[in-house]
């Protein structure tokens, strides 16, 4: 059964991520890897959210590790992001690089910290 | 489209299991290092790295193998979510050496491993 969750939700959350890029891009066209930055952004403050409220909730174990390791977790990519990150380094772009990688991390832990700690501080 | 969006699911379903399965058979003690998915992001941003080389050099139908096995497989099968999340549990429970360590190791590894993915892929197919 858990197994089946984390599958489908998986399948979905691939799906969302190539949507999201693929929007994500058409609307700002540029050399930068928005896209990705996106995705892995919103995923980690989604992710800080379903954890806050899985430990402060009574949420099934089923649907905690769908949204989680499932859904959230095929979502966002760390494969994708390291090699556009070196693509852009072999693009000799190296600003666009260097942005990539730090802003990724720090947005990435803020973003997080934001969601588990908003849902603290709510319930 | 639609045969594109399927390669990317049903490889997301199998990156997203064979994720959870490591996890299941090698569960990291809590607040200690992610070893288990720090492997997971290196093997696969290994993987993609080699991938992305050849199929852009030896595969016909690039597009449905990329969506397959790139898109769907690794990037699903790593993470950064959960990468961001180890990172806050472990300031959180003020394990900050465990937490720089692991995001300069993951960081670097992982430029690293994807960059020896590459280069390995180059020298068994030759540069284009």
């Amino acid at each position: 059964m858990i197994y089946l969750a984390v599958a489908l939700a998986g399948g979905m959350g691939a799906i969302s991520r190539f949507l999201m890029d693929t929007w994500v891009r058409s609307l700002l066209k540029s050399e930068f890897p928005w896209g990705i930055f996106v995705v892995n952004i919103s995923g980690s403050l989604a992710l800080g959210i379903v954890a806050g409220m899985a430990s402060v909730s009574g949420m099934s174990e089923v649907l905690i590790i769908a949204l989680t390791t499932g859904f959230l977790g095929a979502y966002t990519t760390f494969s994708g992001w390291m090699v556009q990150s070196l693509q852009l380094m072999e693009a000799k772009a190296w600003v666009y690089a260097m942005f990539n990688i730090f802003a990724s991390i720090i947005s990435g832990i803020l973003a997080t910290a934001a969601g588990l700690y908003a849902v603290f501080w709510l319930v | 489209m639609l045969k594109k969006l399927s390669m990317i699911g049903i490889g997301g379903s199998i990156g997203a299991l064979l994720r959870y399965g490591f996890i299941i058979a090698y569960p990291a003690p809590q607040y200690a290092f992610p070893l288990t998915i720090f492997t997971e992001n290196m093997a696969g941003s290994f993987l993609l790295g080699f991938l992305l080389v050849i199929t852009a050099n030896w595969w016909k139908q690039k597009g449905l193998r990329m969506s397959f096995f790139g898109t769907g497989l690794l990037g699903s099968f790593t993470t950064f979510s959960t990468f961001s999340l180890n990172i806050v549990n472990l300031i959180d429970t003020g394990n900050i050496s465990v937490a720089v360590g692991y995001l300069l190791l993951s960081t670097l590894g992982g430029l690293l491993a994807a960059f020896i993915g590459m280069m390995l892929a180059y020298k068994l197919g030759g540069r284009p």
